[in-house]
């Protein structure tokens, strides 16, 4: 197994919300991995050279800013993207799809949409 | 079976999940497993936010098989994922009991892969006995590389893979057989 191209490391607390947004990144033709906390995630970066940081700020052992500067001492090339909310991770997974997903079960604007009027 | 109320429901026996204003307990009518039912109690009004349809993707006669894999060591759970994924399967992962019980509760899987030991209160033997009568089509594999088959393990499972797991995909193609999506 491989992750040397397009890999984003997803650290989310909230079970839902990782599985939607890394469904949906792998949609889009990445590679993701999944982690449930900052240990986790260093256990992959340890292990994986992962290309992009998703974190959540709010995880259980660490800040998602902690995480990333670990992070980046590891693999100083990482790219990071630290969010606040669900919306945020999502929009964040919409920002890296820039060219929407390879397959279409949904649209973004139809998964934020989806997700505000939930919230409302 | 699922019911939207804290009123325990009259087909409840021996026990059900019951999912109310914030959490997923498990009850039953003869008080039993009350203490059960408070180590149950988890968080689920944050997951609520996302749609049952955001999960559940897959559907119709040629859809994927959907596997919900619950291990809480990030490398095996990546490695077992990555090769089910490749497989074509659509796979969700849980790092504990606790996240799984809140993935079934909104979507609908063929195949629950479960390790025994994971932190929190509850653990992978209690997952099963927790989803079998919610969920009783639901193919169950118990993985563990500390538990043989015996009469500890819960009724209701399929299959017991010791750890390490070796040829995953095979081993799932046997559990559903020939209801092999």
């Amino acid at each position: 197994m491989t992750y040397e191209e397009s890999s984003v490391l997803l650290v989310e607390t909230d079970a839902l919300i990782r599985a939607a947004v890394s469904d949906y990144l792998r949609r889009c033709g990445y590679q993701v991995v999944e982690a449930t906390n900052a240990a986790e995630a260093v256990q992959v970066l340890n292990a994986h050279p992962i290309q992009i940081l998703v974190a959540d700020l709010e995880l259980k052992d660490a800040s998602g800013f902690q995480l990333s500067a670990t992070a980046r001492n590891i693999r100083p090339e990482i790219e990071v993207i630290v969010t606040r909310s669900a919306e945020r991770t999502t929009a964040a997974a919409v920002g890296l799809c820039k060219d929407g997903p390879l397959d279409r079960p949904y649209s973004p604007e139809h998964l934020i949409a989806r997700i505000r009027q939930r919230r409302s | 079976m699922i019911a939207r109320t804290r009123t325990i429901p009259s087909n409840c026996t021996p026990t059900c999940i019951v999912v109310s204003m914030g959490s997923v307990s498990m009850t039953s009518k003869t008080g039993k497993m009350r203490r059960r039912m408070r180590l149950a109690l988890i968080p689920i009004w944050r997951s609520a936010v996302l749609p049952q349809s955001i999960i559940e993707v897959e559907s119709g006669p040629k859809r994927r098989l959907n596997i919900l894999l619950v291990e809480d060591e990030v490398l095996i759970r990546m490695d077992v994922a990555h090769s089910l994924r490749a497989e074509g399967w659509h796979v969700v992962e849980a790092g504990t009991a606790a996240d799984a019980l809140a993935v079934l509760a909104l979507a609908n899987f063929d195949v629950l892969l479960t390790d025994i030991h994971m932190p929190g209160d509850l653990s992978g033997l209690d997952l099963v006995r927790l989803v079998k009568p919610a969920h009783p089509t639901l193919k169950i594999a118990i993985m563990s590389g500390g538990h043989l088959p015996s009469d500890d393990l819960p009724a209701g499972y399929n299959a017991f893979y010791p750890k390490p797991v070796f040829d995953i995909v095979a081993k799932v193609r046997t559990l559903i057989g020939s209801e092999g999506l």
